[in-house]
Order: C-alpha cells, then sequence, then structure tokens
C-alpha cells in the first residue's frame, strides 16, 4: 500500500509542467464556452420562454462533450499521458525502481482515470457556473429562476461512467504502442467513424459512442440508457487487467 | 571476497539470433568490476539480464545470492543502475527527478541535496534537465543511480559525453565509493584507458562470449612476455634471435622486440647477444597498455588462453 500511494505520489509529479492537466482542463472548458457563447449570443432565439433554459443548456453540455469531444480528449489524453515515459526512453528507469510491475501498470492506469474523472467534475462545475452566469449576463433568458442540478451532477457521472471503456482501450493504446499516433490517430479515426454512422444501430456496439448512446439523444432521465454504464464498467475492468498481461514489458 | 553477482552459463537470444553464449562471471563484493567489449558484444543485454529488464531464459543470475527472476524488488532495492544514456524527465528539474527516485527506494530526503553536491549539480538542481548538456545529464544520471545508498552500482558508460575535467571527477568518484564506502561497481565502459586506471576486476566480451575475467595483475600475467632491447647494431641483433628460434614481432628504429615464453630465456638472449660482441644498452620487458591486451583478444580471440 506504501508502495502503490508513494508511486501514486511520484506518478503525479511526472505530470508537472505537461500538457495533461491543460488538456483535461481545456477540453470541458471548450465544450461548455461553446454551448455558453451560443446562448449569449442567440439564446433569445434558442431558449423558448417558460420552458427551463438549462434543459437546452445542459443538453448542448453533455451532447456535445459526449458525441465528439469526450473520445477525441481521451485519445489524445493517452498519447499524451504515455509520451512522458516513451520520449526519453524511461521504462528502462521505471522498471529498474524496487516497484512491482503491476504497481507500475495499476498506479498509472489509476491515474490516467482519475484526469478524466477530473474532467467530469470541471465539466459538472464549468456547466453549472456557465448557468448561474448567463441568469447574470442574460437575465432575459430566465436562467436564474430554474435549475437543472441533479440532472447535471448525474448525467455527468454518467457520461464518465458509460466512457470507461474507451478510457480503458486508449490506455492500453498509449502504453502499448510508443508512437503518438497510434492511440491519439485510432480513437479520432474510430470517433469520427462512429459520429458519421451513429444511425446503424450496429455503431452502438463501439465504446466509442456509449458515453454518447447512455444520453439516448435526450436529457430526459427517463430515457437514459443505464446498460451502456454497465458495458463502460464491465470493459474498463476486462481491458484494464488484460492490458497488464497483454502489454509487453516496456523496457 | 565473496561474489556479490554471480552469472553462470548465461545464454540469451532475440528471436533467432544468440546474443550471449554460456556467460559466466563472478563480480566480487567490494570490487570495481570493468566490464569491457566491442560494440554489439552483449555487455548491454547482460546489464539488462541483471536488472530483470530482460527475463533471462535460466536461472543463472544470481545478485547478493538471490535469483532475479523471483527477488527482482529485493535486489533492485540495494542497486542503483545507470542505463546507457540516462533517462531523464526533461520536463522536470534535477530535483524532481531525484525526487521521483527517492520516493520510490523511500530513502532520506538530504539525501538528494548530498548526491547533487557529490555529482557538482547543487546550483542547477532546479534547472530543468532538458536545458541540461549531455554531460550535466550524464552525471545527473550517476547522482540517480546513487539515491537510496546502493551496495551495488552497474554503471553503463558512465562518462559517455564528459570532458576530461568530467571523467576524472567520475573516476575518482567510482574509486571513493568503492574504497571508502565499501560499493560494488560495476561498470561498462569504452574508454579502456580509463578502465585501467579506475577497475580492481575486470571481464572481456566478444561476440556474447567471455574472452577473460579476473585482476588485471592476472591479464598481464596472461599476455605473452616481450621484451624490447636496444643494441647498437638492432638488425643484426634480430638476425641472431631469429636463428635461435625466437620470434620478432617488431623491429623499430630504435629497438626490437621479442616474443619470451619465460623468464630464463631473458638471460639466453642476453649471453646470445653479448657472445656475439654486441652491445647491449637495454633489455627492458615491455608491459602491454589494456588498450592493446584488448584489441589484440577481440581481434582474434581464438589466440587468448584462458
Amino acid at each position: 500500500m506504501v508502495s502503490f500511494l508513494t508511486h501514486f505520489t511520484a506518478e503525479i509529479r511526472k505530470l508537472k509542467g505537461t500538457r495533461v492537466i491543460w488538456l483535461a482542463a481545456i477540453a470541458p472548458f471548450f465544450v461548455v464556452i461553446t454551448a455558453w457563447l451560443a446562448a449569449f449570443l442567440n439564446g433569445d432565439r434558442m431558449y423558448v420562454r417558460g420552458v427551463n433554459p438549462w434543459i437546452d443548456f445542459t443538453g448542448h453540455v453533455l451532447i456535445g462533450w459526449t458525441l465528439f469531444v469526450f473520445p477525441i480528449y481521451v485519445s489524445l489524453l493517452s498519447a499524451l499521458f504515455h509520451s512522458i515515459e516513451h520520449r526519453a526512453d524511461m521504462w528502462k528507469m521505471v522498471y529498474s525502481l524496487p516497484i512491482p510491475r503491476a504497481v507500475v501498470y495499476f498506479v498509472k492506469f489509476l491515474l490516467f482515470t482519475a484526469i478524466v474523472f477530473f474532467s467530469h467534475i470541471l465539466l459538472w462545475g464549468m456547466a453549472e457556473s456557465g448557468g448561474w452566469l448567463l441568469g447574470i449576463a442574460r437575465p432575459s433568458l430566465d436562467f436564474q429562476f430554474y435549475s437543472l442540478h441533479r440532472v447535471l451532477l448525474e448525467g455527468c457521472s454518467g457520461c464518465f461512467l458509460a466512457g470507461l471503456g474507451v478510457v480503458a482501450i486508449q490506455f492500453f493504446l498509449g502504453f502499448r504502442y510508443s508512437s503518438f499516433l497510434i492511440p491519439a490517430g485510432m480513437g479520432l479515426l474510430i470517433t469520427m467513424t462512429g459520429a458519421i454512422s451513429r444511425s446503424w444501430p450496429v455503431s452502438q456496439a463501439s465504446p466509442y459512442l456509449w458515453a454518447v448512446s447512455f444520453f439516448n439523444s435526450s436529457i430526459d432521465v427517463h430515457n437514459w440508457q443505464y446498460i451502456f454504464i454497465l458495458l463502460g464498467i464491465v470493459t474498463y475492468c476486462l481491458v484494464g487487467l488484460a492490458g497488464k498481461y497483454s502489454a509487453p514489458d516496456r523496457i | 571476497m565473496t561474489p556479490i553477482i554471480q552469472i553462470s552459463q548465461l545464454s540469451h537470444c532475440f528471436g533467432k539470433q544468440q546474443v550471449l553464449h554460456d556467460l559466466s562471471l563472478e563480480i566480487p563484493s567490494g570490487s570495481l568490476f570493468g566490464f569491457l567489449g566491442p560494440n554489439g558484444s552483449g555487455k548491454t543485454t547482460t546489464i539488462r539480464l541483471l536488472l530483470g529488464l530482460l527475463k533471462s531464459q535460466n536461472n543463472a543470475i544470481r545478485i547478493f545470492g538471490q535469483d532475479i527472476r523471483s527477488c527482482r524488488e529485493s535486489i533492485l532495492r540495494r542497486t542503483g543502475a545507470l542505463i546507457e544514456s540516462p533517462a531523464l524527465y526533461l520536463h522536470l528539474s534535477a530535483h524532481d527527478n531525484l525526487e521521483i527516485i527517492r520516493s520510490a527506494r523511500q530513502s532520506d530526503k538530504r539525501q538528494l541535496a548530498e548526491v547533487l553536491e557529490i555529482v557538482g549539480l547543487s546550483g542547477q538542481a532546479r534547472q530543468k534537465t532538458g536545458e541540461y548538456s549531455l554531460g550535466m545529464r550524464q552525471r545527473l544520471g550517476i547522482a540517480m543511480a546513487m539515491i537510496g545508498n546502493p551496495e551495488l552500482l552497474i554503471l553503463d558508460e558512465p562518462t559517455n559525453g564528459l570532458d576530461p575535467a568530467g571523467i576524472r571527477q567520475i573516476r575518482e568518484l567510482l574509486l571513493a565509493l568503492c574504497q571508502h564506502h565499501g560499493k560494488t561497481v560495476f561498470v561498462s565502459s569504452h574508454l579502456l584507458d580509463e578502465i585501467e586506471k579506475t577497475v580492481s576486476h575486470l571481464a572481456i566480451l566478444h561476440d556474447g562470449r567471455l574472452l577473460f575475467q579476473g585482476s588485471l595483475a592476472q591479464l598481464h600475467e596472461q599476455q605473452p612476455l616481450q621484451l624490447a632491447i636496444e643494441t647498437d647494431n638492432n638488425l643484426h641483433a634480430a638476425e641472431i634471435l631469429r636463428n635461435a628460434n625466437f620470434r620478432i614481432p617488431e623491429i623499430t628504429q630504435d629497438r626490437l622486440f621479442v616474443a619470451v615464453a619465460e623468464k630464463h630465456q631473458i638471460d639466453r638472449i642476453n649471453r646470445l647477444l653479448l657472445e656475439e660482441g654486441l652491445c647491449v644498452y637495454e633489455l627492458n620487458r615491455k608491459q602491454r597498455t589494456l588498450e592493446e591486451v584488448f584489441f589484440s583478444m577481440t581481434a582474434d580471440p581464438s589466440r587468448i588462453n584462458l
């Protein structure tokens, strides 16, 4: 346990001065600021008076995040995250330290997951703050009279859990291949393919679409497909474990 | 001295290519052990196997009396290593790089300042290592290997990229670590002159096969003795000695060199030359340098009498 915690702290230290944390913050910021600007500039036409404006605003944030930004963000993140070790052939140093190889792998796996989780917390916080700011900046939209706290929180949580499958797959690709292009390029390609073929039922088999499929094109909680959360968690556990045993020793 | 590293009949293949052939080595505890060999001879592969970075195909490696395959972490806790060029997080400072190693080794925080002082990087501890020169990186790599006060240091080309002053500094550091701190230092290097000045024991590897292991004195003892002779007529002296079945490997303007198998032949050579009326100005046993021995061994390994 001591080894696990000390190694986790050391892994966090390695992120200092990298673009990993910046990316984790910029990705949700990009989605929220886009939805916010759309509401601020075009809200009068987008929102029906007398209807809770948070519904559409939350929908824009969550669907925008899950359909495009989230899978692309995870793909780029995996490439950036693993380049810390790949870039200067750090594996020989990492594996010549008295740390079990399983600890090396799982600490990285959990830290990667924690960064994605951090982005979802930011997404939730920024969306809440964005709506609140709209209530001040554009009182005519009526954001200040309504709220959708629970849906936004549950939506962000569901999106994170349903997206865990992609997290594990992209982590494995980044860990396995030292080239930046493979995890980033494959993630981008699969995301684009999924977005284009989203109307085909078979596309729902792609873990890259599970986060958006969870919402079933709606932020009505009764429409949400919780099976994708289950699939995300199961895939995360299976790919995470298989990754440890199928990845070659990085040296 | 008891061996701290024991390698017995270690073989290793990359695919179908065998890179190590039944390598057996014993590194005495407290020694400064030089590991020599041309590029591609299997030095780095051996070092990677020693550190468990490559899986050995049999239980051929024992360090501190333990099998590297089953006791990897316990061995690595007592071993510091620098493999080829130092692996550094270039976006971090020297202090942060050392702190990562220190936390993994769970050693005292005060050690960071100590090792930085030893390698002369105290003033640049907060500078990003990406801005370091090659020599500074090399010195930081050695500092990283020293974190945790390991009993055994395995250093692959530690003087790479260092200027003469830096090389001398590392030489003195290695000697001090070995002589005053009781460390065992296993060092591979291409700088034969440096190895000769530093090591107590050495091994020579060629094409994955061990050509020699032992002390420097033993290596020199194994080499055929050469006698440097200066007379008033070196050409005539060479003719006399050839006629007496002596081998003359080299004749220069001033001297001739004669291969002798035993000491008593020196006396015979002297008598022969004097009896022929030559004036003998010099009879000197020539000690071959490590460089000469190394090149003669690796050029024609079959000539080596192990």
